[in-house]
């Protein structure tokens, strides 16, 4: 839960997420306690914050009333009573005063939207439970028929290499495609300029190789027109400076060819420039690369585990049939996290595989890690997935059973997105009707 | 074999028959695990059940001469035959997908990682305005799993649902059989848990339902029970900030407390009134049993 006020730097990040600093979002609306009558309600706001920041949430709770009896209206104060109630689980009264607070800001204060969201996540969640647990059981079934499926085939996989920025890249990542245990590989390089000078180590390469030409545009696009000219029937992409471990399309074609799947992902390792394995933790300290990693194990589905964040650190852990390619269009240079962007709109088309092993090594940009980075790459997602909410409230009927879309998962779709903070990239109208069907399912009346 | 589900039994009353019946519908083969119910001399109902039981499906009771749920999960891991336990409450009943979650979470994540399921009360139970307050609140367990989604704490563990490896559980020093009673066994497992840096992760897909009707007055005993315990959590572990703001406050105080919010109540009794009482009682039972409880040895940290 997103508590306003509480010692952010006027010049940091806002803690809600907006991608604005704290002094231009949740810091400015210190001036609705500034407007309420009188110093001393905001020396009274202060301490009631305090209280609840303290723990001492009965405390807190007297004083936010005490506080609203002499202004009812004063936003901070009904928004943070409905806190104190999201914190003791009392939902249906957080959804009231979350409610009242998204009005008295007219819902532009994203870290009311955000605490609205939670109550409401908190009030679908334990909805629709038959149609959920058939849903579980149903996905499990699909999981035992992918183990029979087409033991015996070896399609035709082609490595797409594109994104590399110098030689020095290229030349690893390519050696890592020569090493693969697999034999039937074709290599398709994208060529930003450097791919003169590899010619005679593409020469002594094990598989046949293609060279293309690059068109302007970004690595989405360099990755599409690539794949325009390979004649695989799955895809294996290798982005940047990324390498394959040896075993990787070996693998992925036992986890999702010879087990009738569309597409999948795998996990990855952080490398260093040298290659070698970094620490998550230290390369980057705010995501824990293992912990989500293991996370998608936990989720009601592969699919579903997406709509949480982006689960793939680079485009290289995906390994997609031609067939999906195609009916999707391929990549998109917009919205910005393409590699997401693709995994979310093929989970409408087909239940993904999650293999568990690192099958290979990401090396991360420079700069990552960066605060800088780190806001962009939060606003890249939430762009992301702002776009793909649309798409999903717009499907109708998915191709796969599993879609994490409203139409499959009903409020429980809802329940998630919300539950992960995504109520802040929602538009207010979508929340508004949100509202209604928690309020109805929770017998809350809404003024 | 994939897992062995290990049940303690506790001085519960409801149908065991329903328990067992759900572990028949799982999607996990049943050849995938087994089931080991431990008795301590909790329950004298269910032998009868499990003979029948195993004419159909793997499960087998260990009995036991220890008391209390430590000892008997310590006794199950010890007949367990997979290296994958998943610790299971009797009054727990499963989901048809429980079983195969904590098989397949550990399949695809760390050695080192613990998967954890919900429980919820069935929507009749949560009827009691006591029992939905207890749930929603997260003082049953220690959480609200409604909003597990969005923020769980990752050092989290209670034994009524969880899973872990086998070689995980004994570096972790297994349960502490001092714990006589059937809670706070499972908290203090936690403090080793997380002290070690072992994270746990929520299993949606392990929802069980909680069938038991949870009463106030059983509650109020269960903290008072608690307040023991946690002297001799603290002892070893040190202040525990949770229960600290409790059994630092002056008894006379948390009396008074509970006296204030009761008379409210019956003044007009609201949702908020009715949490507060419940919240007041509770705490001056748990206060009272962590003074009424002897000093304990401090131990080594």
């Amino acid at each position: 839960m997103n508590a306003p006020n509480q010692a952010v730097a006027r010049n940091a990040a806002c803690p809600c997420g907006s991608g604005r600093r704290f002094k231009a979002c949740c810091g400015n609306r210190a001036g609705s306690v500034v407007s309420a009558p009188g110093e001393r309600l905001a020396d009274r706001l202060q301490r009631a914050l305090a209280l609840q920041q303290g723990g001492d949430l009965v405390q807190a709770e007297a004083a936010y009333r005490e506080i609203l009896e002499h202004g009812p209206d004063l936003a901070d104060a009904v928004h943070m009573l409905g806190v104190i109630h999201l914190q003791a689980g009392n939902h249906a009264e957080a959804l009231r005063r979350l409610h009242q607070a998204a009005e008295l800001f007219h819902w532009e204060f994203p870290t009311v939207r955000y605490n609205l969201g939670l109550a409401i996540s908190a009030l679908l969640s334990g909805r629709n439970r038959t149609q959920v647990e058939r849903l579980w059981r149903a996905y499990d079934g699909w999981r035992d028929d992918l183990r029979a499926e087409r033991r015996d085939i070896a399609p035709c996989v082609s490595i797409v290499v594109a994104g590399f920025d110098h030689a020095a890249a290229i030349e690893a990542a390519l050696q890592s495609a020569f090493r693969q245990s697999y034999p039937r590989i074709e290599l398709i390089v994208v060529d930003d300029g450097a791919v003169e000078r590899l010619r005679p180590m593409l020469a002594r390469s094990p598989h046949r190789w293609r060279i293309h030409a690059r068109q302007k545009g970004g690595v989405a696009s360099a990755i599409n027109d690539a794949i325009a000219q390979s004649s695989g029937e799955y895809v294996s992409v290798l982005v940047g400076a990324d390498r394959l471990a040896p075993t990787r399309v070996e693998t992925m074609v036992d986890a999702v060819a010879r087990t009738g799947a569309a597409w999948g992902f795998s996990r990855g390792t952080l490398v260093g420039s040298d290659g070698v394995e970094l620490t998550a933790k230290a390369a980057l300290p705010t995501f824990d690369l293992a912990y989500c990693a293991d996370d998608i194990a936990a989720s009601d589905t592969v699919g579903v585990s997406l709509l949480s964040r982006n689960p793939v650190i680079s485009a290289s852990a995906l390994f997609f049939s031609r067939a999906v390619f195609d009916e999707l269009g391929g990549f998109r240079e917009h919205p910005p996290c393409y590699d997401w962007d693709f995994c979310l709109r093929a989970s409408i088309i087909a239940e993904p595989v999650y293999v568990p092993s690192a099958e290979y090594g990401h090396s991360l940009p420079s700069g990552s890690g960066s605060p800088q980075a780190e806001e962009a790459a939060r606003l890249a997602s939430r762009t992301t997935f702002a776009v793909f909410y649309d798409a999903a409230l717009a499907t109708h009927q998915a191709e796969n059973p599993f879609a994490p879309v409203p139409a499959v998962w009903g409020e429980r779709f809802f329940a998630q997105v919300l539950a992960r903070g995504h109520a802040t990239s929602l538009p207010a109208s979508v929340l508004r009707d949100l509202l209604v069907r928690a309020a109805a399912a929770a017998g809350v009346a809404l003024r | 074999m994939d897992a062995s589900v290990v049940i303690a039994l506790n001085p519960h009353e409801n149908d065991f028959d329903r328990v067992l019946e759900a572990y028949l519908q799982q999607t996990a083969p049943p050849s995938s695990f087994e089931i080991i119910v431990v008795n301590g001399g909790a329950r004298g109902d269910v032998q009868a059940k499990l003979r029948r039981a195993s004419r159909i499906m793997p499960v087998r009771m260990i009995e036991i001469e220890g008391h209390g749920r430590a000892a008997a999960n310590n006794a199950g891991v010890g007949a367990a035959q997979s290296d994958l336990i998943v610790f299971m409450a009797d009054d727990f009943v499963p989901c048809a997908t429980l079983v195969r979650a904590h098989i397949d979470f550990h399949r695809h994540a760390g050695a080192r990682a613990v998967g954890i399921g919900p429980a919820f009360f069935a929507d009749g139970l949560r009827e009691d305005p006591f029992r939905r307050w207890l749930e929603d609140s997260g003082l049953l367990f220690g959480i609200a799993f409604g909003m597990a989604a969005n923020d769980w704490p990752q050092g989290f563990f209670y034994v009524g649902n969880a899973s872990m490896q086998r070689s995980l559980f004994e570096e972790l020093g297994r349960f502490d059989e001092a714990f006589d009673y059937d809670l706070t066994d499972d908290f203090e497992f936690s403090l080793r848990l997380r002290r070690r840096g072992v994270r746990t992760h929520f299993l949606p897909k392990a929802r069980c339902g909680h069938e038991h009707e949870v009463t106030l007055g059983e509650r109020i005993e269960t903290a008072r029970r608690s307040g023991e315990a946690a002297r001799r959590v603290s002892a070893r572990h040190g202040r525990i900030a949770q229960w600290a703001a409790l059994y630092e406050r002056p008894l006379d105080e948390v009396v008074r407390a509970a006296r204030r919010a009761e008379e409210q109540d019956a003044r007009g009794s609201t949702a908020e009134t009715r949490a507060a009482k419940f919240q007041s009682l509770l705490n001056l039972a748990f206060a009272q049993g962590f003074h009424a409880a002897l000093p304990q040895p401090t131990a080594e940290r």
